[in-house]
């Protein structure tokens, strides 16, 4: 079958099956930043946003997203940018395999909570993005300095 | 491994139960995927119910009806439900993995389900839930998670009497936030009729009939909530999983029943 979805702003169309997920058709179009991580709902790596939601791409139907909006870490322009400096900025990359997913919930949790948004509410808003190379602390002095500026 | 032959968005109610009674091999894809995808299955016909327009919590008169679409993230978030039952909803789905996943869960799914390991679930039964089918055909959880299932069948919403005078509480006993609790406890109460159900004992939510009718008849005091929290341990069965142990659940059990009693009062 045939979908039409807009993908960082522009209209993509993909001939999948109807059993693909989001994550295989956006790597298939070359949004090569979609990390395949656990395959079963639990990591986060996978994270895009969908009409400015974060959802998990592994577990996404593809043909559910025809006619939707699609956001992967490449489309995320400047402000997926400040995030990702302010987490360089605090050491956090190490593999970067689970960054795209990360810097996108980052960007689904600024807009839902706001620059205001505590501790706790980011580590509870962040608990479904894993990461094996750091501790999270890292990240969360990475993020409070992003919500700062 | 999840095949699925064909997949059909219908936009009517009408349209979904048609699709699905043309396929004996049909299925309804109400959910997230997240837990269909895990199982090996074959489905012919994939009847999405997405643009049915089920996402919806709507206030009515003396309930709330929660469309089977609704997700559970909404369910957490909606500013209504922040004002009801105590805030209970709130408590039910913040630990369920993350936000990505809880944007996609539905709670029709889990309910629909039967999902054993589910917080809402138990959430639901507690707050004496009743379950809206294609054709207005109506069930109380209590009932339907009893009953089988008929073969094509769909759920439409789901009612919750009373949401601004019930006072309702949800905990559970987690390794860690975002994984599947080891066991899980509800209660409710409205004009003075208490509600407790425990679930992921590992089976399926149960509601603690005798504890509910020692409450009913004495009342919410700090000593009563230890009683009925005793009784209620005593009176559901538990089992061994891999999560825990069925002695590990029995043990625990009185001490959350008793905290979330607690949290009524």
């Amino acid at each position: 079958m045939n979908i039409t979805l807009t993908v960082n702003g522009k209209k993509r169309t993909a001939e999948i099956s109807p059993d693909d997920f989001l994550l295989e058709t956006l790597r298939s179009l070359g949004f090569k930043s979609v990390k395949r991580g656990c395959d079963t709902g639990s990591c986060g790596l996978c994270t895009v946003l969908v009409e400015g939601k974060p959802v998990l791409s592994c577990s996404y139907l593809s043909a559910r997203a025809d006619g939707h909006e699609v956001t992967t870490i490449e489309g995320a322009g400047e402000e997926a940018k400040k995030v990702a400096s302010a987490l360089v900025g605090e050491g956090v990359e190490q593999c970067g395999f689970c960054s795209p997913g990360l810097v996108l919930s980052i960007l689904g949790m600024k807009k839902e909570l706001g620059k205001g948004a505590t501790d706790d509410q980011i580590k509870n808003y962040l608990n479904g993005n894993l990461c094996r190379c750091t501790g999270y602390e890292g990240q969360l002095r990475g993020i409070r300095q992003y919500l700062e500026v | 491994m999840l095949t699925i032959r064909e997949y059909a968005r219908p936009q009517t109610m009408d349209e979904a139960m048609t699709l699905l009674k043309s396929n004996k091999k049909s299925q309804v894809l109400g959910g997230g995927m997240l837990m269909l995808k895990l199982g090996d299955k074959t489905i012919d016909l994939a009847v999405d119910l997405v643009d049915l327009g089920l996402d919806y919590i709507k206030p009515i008169e003396n309930a709330v009806e929660i469309g089977a679409m609704a997700t559970f993230r909404s369910i957490e978030t909606d500013p209504y439900l922040k004002n009801c039952f105590s805030g209970m909803w709130s408590d039910a789905m913040k630990y369920i993995v993350g936000v990505q996943f809880r944007n996609l869960a539905t709670l029709g799914a889990t309910a629909y389900s039967k999902y054993a390991f589910s917080d809402p679930n138990t959430a639901l039964l507690a707050l004496d839930a009743e379950l809206v089918m294609y054709g207005d055909r109506r069930m109380a959880f209590n009932e339907f998670l009893a009953k089988r299932k008929r073969r094509f069948d769909i759920l439409e919403k789901i009612v919750i009497k009373n949401p601004e005078t019930t006072k309702a509480a949800f905990d559970s006993i987690r390794r860690s936030k975002g994984d599947f609790a080891v066991i899980n406890a509800a209660a409710s109460v409205c004009d003075g009729q208490y509600r407790i159900s425990v679930g992921i004992r590992p089976r399926v939510a149960k509601l603690a009939t005798g504890a509910m009718a020692y409450l009913n008849e004495n009342g919410l005091t700090p000593e009563t909530a230890k009683t009925a929290a005793k009784m209620a341990a005593d009176e559901l069965d538990f089992a061994t999983n891999l999560r825990a142990s069925g002695e590990y659940r029995k043990a625990v059990a009185p001490a959350l029943i008793e905290r979330v009693l607690l949290k009524l009062l």
